[in-house]
């Protein structure tokens, strides 16, 4: 337009330099990427067995079907048990920090996470309901009645979080909120009950599954896991673009042309999908969900099409890191993984927003 | 080819925010939409929008967009035939402009290119192109005000279009310095001449309206008081009414067409021929 | 001497073929066929494969096995509920013995379908139990006459143990006080280690009507009316002694509270259910008759 002749705030004060300092998309992605196959392969060749690196690469091609000698213990431990656990984490990784995506998105908050909608408090009653209450159900279900109740908790105390916001046609994210502070509250109250009526080794057994362990990572229980991640990827990335117009509010998305109900109700049932499944077989793991998205935001701005899977390629780094930690640290026996990621996880997210805030200050200055 | 509404009244409770406003604009033409604090104008604005507004009130009559009601659009469908910029826009997250303007092409189905590229027209139509690569929260409330503009217009860009469009807009000019005021609405105008699209604006500055608009509407408590030209609607008589203040038109010394000056009801100044209409102006408060 | 010099000569000749046999074999399978490397998971297992002569065939243990003192000085594998399978394999273990409690499933799923032999405890509270354990242990070692000697030195025990315990008369009420946090202290109902271990002594479980752990209350513990206190010595040390212990609300109000009768030997002892658990009887029998 009439630019030449605008005269005050037309002075290019933001041309170079104090524009948002920004890694390239592709190229984060791409680093991301990279960094969680080279965890992985870390993660592969260490562990309380010791196996060289090229008896690792023989293993490997062994179960490819190639014809190579392998020593059949070895094989054992890394087909059989750190395969599965390396996947299950970078499942459980990608599952919560997908999810913590999600919600952050759909609250319009850096400090959401899955927890919010009670997809954690749900999946933890319902697996102490289980430890302390449920001889019957184990004997019935065997090791699949704690998974399978936590999942069921999971979904059931997210519907309720999600029944309580949704009324009129609409649903009042303020209302879900605070229907999931409740539902949270209710979960803690249980599982206070039930720790009082537990004995010992239940006890135990509680502390444990709030730590959260890969140590049930089998193929069955990946097998398991893998379509409800990758329904849930699928889905998320089929949201990112509404969630950014969410970012405007809902009236104004709604203007731009989103759905807005149905986004709302497709970000909650991803995301008890996915941070549900995992959390079921692997217990409470805190600190993904929420660091995750927030690490990719920070480096590469808030593009939810960047966001989300930036933040499923840095839950399962984080996660894959954190556990292979937790099997190394401390051997012949394990750590709890929930220690580790907040261990890992919480300094990292310091920094980052030192950094940050100095880097608002200067933007400021 | 018309964004209308009949015979539409909207009651919280026993409150009436409308009442009875029929109201009609066209492609490229700009109605701007005067009144007093809590006279109606974003009441109308959003049902005009499409919204539904709060669960708590009631809304009778109807809006309809080229002949079919507003709410039976499909949101994809109407978010390429009208766009809003909302009174205080808010945007979470350190999205920057450049991104802020390109979520306006989301109902478009553009590719991310394609939308980056309108994007950046639309910032260097409402004079803020080298605030591209800024994030949003760090801009000043001006700056911040043409981002979120450039965001709605972004969402009617398209050159060619086989269907009627229309902006609403409400108190674009409120964050702007007096230049940009001008600029702003200047650009409004400029878009419908040029794209066809039918403005409606919320604006308070009655000389800024009486310069842009073709047509002002007036809402007095509720009521449409008047529409037409603002020659004919900005007569000191329904401005002292609607406004509760004294008005009068002179011959504007700058443009062709009238300035109305305004002083408050209280204050005596020389030259003052008009006592106080205090039953002809239905908001009265002075004692 | 012939015959040793022969089997050791046998055994050489075994173990040279086996290298012939060589490189193909697995490492594991070879240090299978050599020296035995025991995991145990449970303390009393733990204390049962010492006392069958074993102990230095372990190369790890839980953190509950605790008794002998040797047992704390071998690496240790985590807590019996939750171990990890791949820290079990890389101590190469030709057999695992697990108690019943032993966790979680899965990991001990993928150490057995990883080559290595798994034994499991039985975790009844009671003598027949331990025989058990023992037989089912020795068996696991190839310690057949460790075991018949073992097994007969129990039983002997046991049946001075229990003969020891007053058949006749009114039995005295005992109750249970686990304080091992100090700040939360439970008393055990039916079900319990501890439950077993006071009726073998011949008291009664003052803590009546309930199954498992509870809280103690104030109220509880007088309506309880115990004669003593049977409490660990870890429970005492970590509520400050014996005074403080018999501070808490409602103990002080008791017969056992007022006469200061409070029984508090070593945890592992009183209630490991292993091969000391005549011994424990013993103790607490004669506690009770004094």
């Amino acid at each position: 337009m009439n630019a030449a002749v605008r005269p005050a705030s037309s002075a290019p004060r933001g041309t170079v330099g104090v524009g948002a300092r920004r890694a390239p998309r592709r190229l984060a992605l791409a680093t991301l990427a990279a960094a969680l196959a080279g965890a992985m392969l870390v993660a592969i060749g260490i562990g309380a067995v010791p196996i060289a690196p090229d008896d690792v690469v023989r293993i490997l091609l062994h179960s490819a079907g190639l014809d190579v000698e392998v020593d059949s213990q070895q094989a054992a431990v890394l087909e059989s048990i750190r395969l599965p656990r390396v996947l299950l984490a970078v499942l459980t990784g990608a599952g919560l920090g997908l999810a913590g995506a999600l919600m952050q998105g759909l609250f319009r908050n850096p400090l959401a996470d899955p927890a919010l909608v009670g997809v954690s408090a749900g999946a933890a009653l319902a697996a102490s309901v289980v430890i302390v209450l449920g001889a019957g159900a184990t004997a019935q279900l065997g090791s699949f009645a704690l998974p399978t109740a936590a999942f069921a908790g999971a979904l059931g105390a997210t519907a309720l979080v999600y029944r309580v916001g949704h009324g009129g046609g609409a649903i009042s994210l303020p209302t879900m909120l605070l229907a999931g502070i409740a539902v949270n509250a209710f979960a803690f109250a249980g599982i206070g009950f039930l720790t009082y009526v537990a004995d010992d080794q239940q006890l135990r057994d509680l502390t444990f599954w709030n730590l959260g362990s890969l140590a049930g990572g089998t193929w069955p229980v990946v097998a398991t896991v893998v379509p409800f991640v990758l329904l849930a990827a699928g889905a998320a990335v089929l949201l990112a673009q509404p969630l950014n117009a969410l970012a405007l509010g809902e009236a104004r998305a709604e203007h731009l042309g989103v759905h807005v109900a149905r986004i709302k109700l497709g970000a909650i049932v991803v995301t008890a999908l996915a941070a549900g499944a995992v959390v079921a077989v692997t217990g409470v793991i805190g600190f993904v969900g929420l660091v995750a998205p927030h690490l990719v935001r920070l480096a590469c701005g808030p593009d939810q099409r960047v966001v989300i899977p930036g933040a499923a390629l840095g839950g399962a780094l984080l996660v894959v890191i954190a556990d292979t930690v937790a099997r190394t640290a401390a051997t012949p026996a394990d750590l709890p993984l929930g220690v580790l990621t907040a261990v890992f996880g919480a300094p990292l997210f310091l920094a980052l927003l030192l950094r940050m805030r100095r880097r608002l200050l200067a933007e400021a200055a | 080819m018309t964004l209308a509404a009949q015979e539409l009244s909207v009651h919280a409770g026993p409150t009436a925010l409308l009442e009875h406003v029929s109201l009609s604009l066209s492609p490229g033409e700009v109605l701007a939409i005067l009144g007093a604090n809590g006279a109606g104008k974003s009441t109308l604005l959003g049902r005009l929008a499409g919204e539904r507004g709060s669960p708590v009130v009631r809304t009778t009559g109807r809006v309809l967009l080229d002949a079919r009601p507003i709410e039976s659009w499909r949101p994809r469908e109407l978010a390429r035939r009208r766009a809003v910029l909302p009174q205080n826009p808010s945007l979470a997250f350190g999205y920057t402009a450049l991104e802020l303007a390109a979520l306006g092409r989301h109902a478009s189905g553009d590719d991310a290119r394609a939308a980056l590229a309108i994007a950046r027209e639309a910032l260097r139509a409402t004079d803020a192109a080298h605030l591209a690569d800024r994030e949003v929260p760090t801009l000043s409330g001006g700056e911040r005000a043409r981002a979120h503009l450039a965001c709605a217009l972004a969402q009617l860009w398209d050159a060619e279009c086989d269907h009627a469009r229309y902006l609403l807009l409400d108190e674009p000019t409120a964050a702007l310095d007096l230049a940009h005021q001008h600029e702003v609405l200047g650009i409004v105008r400029e878009f419908t001449r040029t794209r066809g699209v039918g403005v409606v604006a919320i604006v308070h500055d009655l000389n800024l309206a009486a310069e842009y608009a073709d047509r002002v509407a007036l809402l007095v408590c509720g009521r449409l008081a008047a529409v037409g030209e603002s020659t004919r609607v900005l007569d000191p008589g329904n401005v002292e009414a609607a406004f509760d203040v004294r008005a009068r038109t002179l011959e504007h010394p700058l443009r062709p067409g009238p300035l109305i000056a305004v002083a408050r009801r209280s204050a005596r100044g020389v030259g003052d021929r008009r006592p106080p209409h205090a039953n002809r102006h239905p908001v009265s408060a002075e004692p | 001497m012939t015959a040793r010099i022969t089997r050791r000569a046998t055994l050489a000749g075994v173990s040279g073929l086996c290298m012939l046999a060589g490189t193909s074999l697995a490492s594991g399978a070879l240090a299978r066929t050599a020296t035995p490397r025991v995991i145990s998971v449970g303390g009393s297992l733990t204390e049962i494969v010492y006392a069958l002569g074993a102990g230095e065939q372990l190369v790890g243990v839980d953190t509950t096995s605790a008794y002998p003192e040797a047992a704390t000085r071998l690496p240790k594998v985590g807590y019996l509920r939750s171990l990890s399978a791949e820290g079990l394999l890389s101590l190469r273990p030709t057999l695992l013995i697990a108690a019943a409690q032993a966790g979680p499933p899965v990991a001990l799923r993928q150490v057995e379908s990883a080559g290595t032999p798994l034994v499991r405890g039985d975790e009844e509270y009671s003598y027949a139990a331990v025989r058990r354990n023992v037989a089912t242990i020795g068996r696991a070692l190839d310690r057949d006459a460790a075991t018949v000697v073992l097994a007969a030195r129990l039983d002997g025990e046991w049946a001075a143990a229990t003969a020891a315990v007053p058949r006749t008369g009114t039995r005295p009420r005992a109750l249970f006080v686990l304080a091992h946090t100090g700040a939360n202290v439970q008393i055990s109902g039916t079900g319990t280690a501890a439950h077993a271990m006071l009726e073998l002594a011949g008291a009664r479980n003052a803590a009546e009507g309930f199954a498992g752990y509870r809280p103690l209350t104030a109220e509880g513990a007088v309506a309880a009316a115990p004669d003593f206190i049977v409490a660990t010595r870890q429970g005492v040390e970590a509520s400050g002694g014996v005074d403080r212990l018999l501070q808490r609300p409602g103990l002080a109000l008791t017969p056992a509270g007022r006469a200061r009768r409070v029984v508090a030997p070593e945890a592992s002892f009183l209630l490991g259910f292993g091969p000391r658990l005549p011994g424990a009887v013993a103790e607490l029998a004669a506690a009770f008759a004094a």
